[in-house]
């Protein structure tokens, strides 16, 4: 799955994106647990998949903290609070309206804790005494399919939206600002989620996150 | 009786030819899952087309009959859960039908049935004063998706959802059937004569209408294994003797 294009500033070097990242560690993770739901009642217990699901939701919140300060970036905000916000046209020479598309991410982000939370539903009240019967094991896993389908669209929109303001991206993606922003904001500095991102990301992605802390 | 996702070894009565036939219609279902899934890493959509295509033409056809000829003439009753078996039978037929032509409406819209998905949600989602704001911006919320995101994910996103709607429908199947099993069969067995099941199930398994009657029992048979396929060679000769006595005492 291919989340954004190669960034790239102008000395080459490729732009690190947090969101990019934590995009892929929750796709993973949402295929993961999803393919574990076989696996219920042989070598995994359904609770080790609503940790899995728990951790998830965790880490999807600290994504759409990332994603709203990648978005407002994506506008100028005047001095004056009674104007709209403008999109700067970058190369694209795209403009979009601001209450439009914040509406679009607003709900994006709502429709899926939505499903999470009907998902967790089905856990709690579906599932009696730890066995997961066929039909339930259904329900979870069109829940999953609808959680996936719900991330990777909204992340789609993001993502365009901040990449065609090119010079506002690169801006917040010089000296990893983006990929330190999330560790500063966290009480542990980021040990946790970076460690959740580097369980489900596959080496390439391991190399950058290393690389950051190192450079920390 | 087993339900139609254990093997079936016999038909204790002829409406049982149900767990045949629920079992070809899940392992089709299944099948067209994985080509959903696959479709969503691109390719040519004509084999998925067809599958889903002879999916809900078999699931309506059955649904139809099963309205008419099986739960049309019983008496429904009330269970203990609140349940009423024969009522909430055609109400899961209702929703079998809404999501097939969901599915439909699918294929048939191609790109940008993804993107008036998401603008329809987004709009009921609004309050009153923004639902009306938006309402006029449709369009507007479109272009600002497809400008985003661009041409080519606009087609990755419709396949995605494609497959999230393939998904739904075979999990309301799949539930649809277990409680018609569980809570419909024992009413049709209760209340029907052996004779009666038997010309319910020609009914479902053959098309008076058609050209081609056997459209239904041929599908059935080709997705079964042989030692089912048996049985309901089995079930198709006690419906021909059924129907050569009517005709031979000169029933209608």
């Amino acid at each position: 799955m291919n989340y954004s294009p190669s960034h790239i500033n102008d000395r080459n070097m490729p732009l690190i994106c947090v969101l990019n990242l934590l995009a892929k560690s929750l796709d993973s993770s949402l295929t993961v647990s999803n393919e574990s739901l076989n696996d219920v009642g042989r070598t995994k217990s359904i609770n080790s998949f609503e940790v899995e699901m728990r951790n998830w939701a965790t880490a999807f919140f600290l994504y759409a903290d990332s994603a709203s300060v990648h978005f407002e970036r994506c506008f100028i905000k005047h001095d004056d609070q009674s104007d709209t916000p403008e999109f700067i046209t970058g190369q694209s020479l795209l403009s979009f309206d601001y209450a439009v598309a914040k509406n679009l991410l607003d709900h994006g982000f709502s429709s899926i804790m939505d499903l999470t939370q009907e998902l967790f539903d089905v856990l709690q009240h579906e599932v009696q005494k730890s066995v997961l019967i066929p039909r339930v094991k259904n329900h979870l896993t069109l829940g999953t399919t609808k959680i996936r389908r719900g991330l990777l669209d909204h992340n789609e929109l993001i993502v365009g939206l901040t990449t065609h303001n090119q010079r506002n991206f690169a801006d917040y993606h010089q000296n990893h600002a983006c990929i330190t922003g999330l560790m500063d904001g966290e009480a542990d500095g980021g040990k946790w989620i970076v460690d959740w991102m580097k369980y489900h990301l596959k080496a390439e992605a391991l190399e950058t996150i290393n690389a950051v802390q190192l450079s920390r | 009786m087993p339900s139609f996702s254990d093997e079936i070894r016999v038909l204790e009565s002829p409406i049982d030819v149900m767990y045949l036939m629920h079992k070809a219609f899940m392992i089709h279902s299944e099948r067209t899952e994985v080509l959903a899934e696959k479709a969503q890493s691109g390719g040519d959509l004509t084999n998925l087309e067809n599958a889903i295509n002879v999916w809900i033409a078999q699931l309506l056809y059955h649904a139809k009959i099963e309205d008419s000829h099986m739960t049309g003439p019983l008496k429904d009753s009330l269970l203990q859960d609140g349940r009423m078996p024969l009522r909430d039978n055609l109400i899961e037929h209702d929703e079998l039908r809404h999501q097939g032509s969901a599915l439909i409406d699918h294929l048939q819209q191609g790109d940008k049935s993804a993107l008036r998905k998401q603008v329809a949600a987004l709009i009921l989602s609004m309050e009153d004063k923004d639902h009306a704001e938006l309402m006029g911006k449709v369009e507007e919320v479109e272009t600002v998706i497809k400008q985003a995101i661009g041409e080519k994910k606009v087609l990755v996103r419709t396949r995605r959802h494609l497959y999230e709607s393939v998904v739904s429908f075979k999990v309301t199947e799949f539930d649809h059937f277990e409680n018609e099993e569980a809570f419909v069969l024992p009413l049709v067995k209760d209340q029907m004569s052996d004779s009666e099941e038997l010309e319910c199930v020609r009914k479902l398994l053959f098309d008076d209408e058609s050209v081609e009657p056997r459209w239904i029992i041929d599908f059935i048979a080709g997705e079964l294994e042989d030692n089912e396929r048996e049985l309901l060679n089995e079930l198709e000769k006690q419906i021909h003797n059924q129907s050569k006595q009517e005709v031979d005492i000169g029933l209608p």
